[in-house]
């Protein structure tokens, strides 16, 4: 038989044994071989990974991105920037809702780029912000120290992970908050709310802080478009305020129409010079910094989908997108606003009881050197 | 015993305790005056901002007040070669408890005279809604301050000039060594975590840090 032929011959052969083989093999024999494979999978991953964190170990730095932030982080601190994460995630998941959380993408990356600053790996983490949420915003990066752990990540996450949502060309909310908004209203951001609203020269501001809530609402810029100016500013709060933009250098060289407004105090004047303005180079008696607690006690107070409500319909009066993402009336919303604000003033200057007792240890033990020194041997 | 020491330090260092307590007594009331006194609202951010800026002066003289009050007490007794302490027939430690004793006491002088101060600008001061003065909170933080720097003040000047010059060395070669990390292009920043050790909690002079502020919201 040829050679070819007797190739052929012994595949067709080995075809017909080859299911025969297969069957005759018994349930025990092909587990064991189940078993083995597994291990060798096991066995592969083990290398997969050490190669990976043998390739961390080397750059020395990793990344975690979620939506629009990006950490940077020492590799060796992947479990613990991951563990911030979500617990970042899961603060501020529940106001998302399905599409919102949809578009939180957890990526992970070895990367080679090195802190900006001068910190040293082991003092904490960088968080970037890459970004912005309008043209013109600066990008910024924040230190976030390795004494603050697992919780001070998480809380830098969660402030600035979902700022991918706000920028997607929701202008009317970002230009009236004028700052990145925040999801929580932390103590720190009250307090400077109180604070501004004790100390903002606009009578309506003072009319807010005596809790009339209509005030409130125009102080926050919150009445229709165009009659900001009239509720914020009065007759001499607005002649002050056009000498103070438009009324430098000597009186006698005023244009006619400053004078008009000024020293003859015609309101009308005023108010079409003031027109002329920039908006954003006026003062406004309460701003980004109080607007941004009112936007976070509305997402707070809305629960479950309460950013998704907000950001839903983009072209309303921000009095009812507002009311909407807190799920109740905006008188409601502002009222409980302005209690918040009102329980968030800053503690008095006096130093507290740790601090004073430290104080007084640090006093014992430094006259308890000065008592038990040796006697004046030199000079 | 303690009443002549007592007068002792009053003699030679009462012209320097006259100026601490004329200082500060002053304080609270230039503070008070540069502030205003308005209940106009408008002038309330203007308040706070002027106050803020005056801040870091007072816990400066409340250094200054312990400075010399500690550094008097113990003047003498170092131009004189501790020839004076030695020679009384009393143990080292006793007679240190006396100088500090009578140099407490005549810190009391300008910490009272502080609260008196702030006491007077406050009743003094009419304000707008929103902002409250805090005289006796102010001047618990300028007697803390004041005890503390007393502290660390006392403690050096009770010393031999050895030991101040060991405190003083260590300070400059601090300095030095930050100066020459700096040369190398290291990004160690001594300095940096000696202030923080120093002055953050549970730092000894955390006190001196923190809003010093005679009114605020």
């Amino acid at each position: 038989m040829s050679d070819p032929i007797r190739k052929a011959g012994l595949a067709l052969l080995l075809c017909s044994l080859l299911p025969a083989t297969a069957h005759g093999q018994d349930r025990a024999a092909l587990e064991t071989r189940a078993t083995l494979l597994r291990r060798d999978v096991v066995a592969l991953k083990r290398r997969v990974d050490g190669r990976d964190s043998l390739n961390r170990a080397t750059l020395g730095w990793d990344s975690l991105q979620i939506g629009s932030l990006e950490l940077h982080f020492a590799a060796r601190d992947l479990p613990l920037v991951r563990a911030a994460a979500v617990r970042a995630l899961d603060s501020i998941a529940p106001l998302l809702g399905a599409p919102g959380a949809r578009r939180l993408q957890i990526k992970i990356y070895p990367t080679t780029r090195t802190p900006r600053t001068n910190a040293a790996p082991d003092s904490g983490w960088h968080v970037d912000r890459l970004l912005s949420p309008r043209p013109g915003t600066p990008v910024t990066t924040s230190f976030v120290e390795r004494a603050d752990s697992v919780a001070g990540l998480a809380a830098a996450i969660a402030r600035i992970a979902p700022e991918a949502l706000w920028a997607q060309a929701d202008t009317s909310l970002l230009a009236w908050l004028n700052l990145p908004p925040q999801l929580q209203a932390d103590s720190a951001a009250l307090q400077a709310a109180y604070v501004a609203l004790a100390t903002r020269p606009e009578r309506v501001a003072r009319r807010c802080f005596a809790e009339e809530l209509a005030a409130c609402s125009a102080a926050l810029g919150l009445l229709p478009l165009g009659t900001d100016l009239h509720t914020w500013y009065d007759a001499a709060e607005m002649r002050a305020l056009v000498k103070a933009v438009t009324g430098g250098g000597q009186q006698a060289r005023w244009p006619v129409e400053i004078r008009e407004c000024v020293m003859s105090q015609d309101p009308a004047t005023c108010d079409r010079l003031l027109a002329l303005q920039n908006p954003l180079s006026l003062p406004t008696p309460l701003g980004g910094a109080a607007r941004g607690t009112l936007v976070a006690l509305a997402l707070q107070g809305g629960g479950p989908g309460a950013m998704d409500r907000l950001l839903a319909t983009p072209t309303a009066p921000l009095t009812t997108r507002l009311a909407s993402a807190a799920a109740q009336p905006y008188d409601s919303l502002l009222s409980h606003w302005r209690a918040a604000v009102g329980r968030a003033r800053p503690e008095p200057v006096g130093p507290g009881v740790a601090p004073t007792i430290t104080a007084f240890g640090w006093t014992a033990l430094l006259l308890g050197l000065a008592l038990g020194g040796t006697r004046w041997r030199d000079r | 015993m303690y009443r002549m020491v007592l007068f002792t330090q009053w003699k030679w260092g009462r012209l320097a305790l006259g100026a601490t307590v004329l200082a500060a007594f002053a304080l609270p009331l230039v503070a008070a005056l540069t502030a205003g006194s308005d209940t106009d609202p408008r002038l309330a951010q203007h308040t706070i901002e002027t106050l803020a800026l005056l801040g870091p002066v007072f816990p400066l003289v409340a250094a200054l007040t312990a400075l010399f009050v500690a550094v008097t007490a113990w003047g003498a007794d170092h131009q004189g070669r501790h020839v004076y302490a030695l020679s009384m027939p009393v143990t080292r430690s006793r007679f240190v408890l006396l100088r500090l004793g009578a140099a407490l006491t005549l810190l009391l002088v300008p910490l009272v005279a502080f609260w008196v101060g702030a006491l007077v600008a406050a009743s003094a001061t009419t304000l707008p809604p929103g902002l409250h003065t805090y005289p006796n909170l102010l001047a618990l933080r300028f007697a803390l301050a004041a005890i503390v720097a007393f502290g660390f003040f006392f403690a050096i000047a009770s010393a031999t000039a050895r030991t101040a010059g060991y405190v003083l060395g260590g300070l400059v070669a601090v300095l030095l060594l930050q100066l020459l990390l700096y040369a190398l292009d290291s990004k160690i920043n001594l300095v940096g975590w000696l202030l923080q050790g120093l002055l953050v909690w549970p730092g000894p002079f955390d006190v001196f840090s923190g809003r010093w502020m005679l009114i605020d919201v």
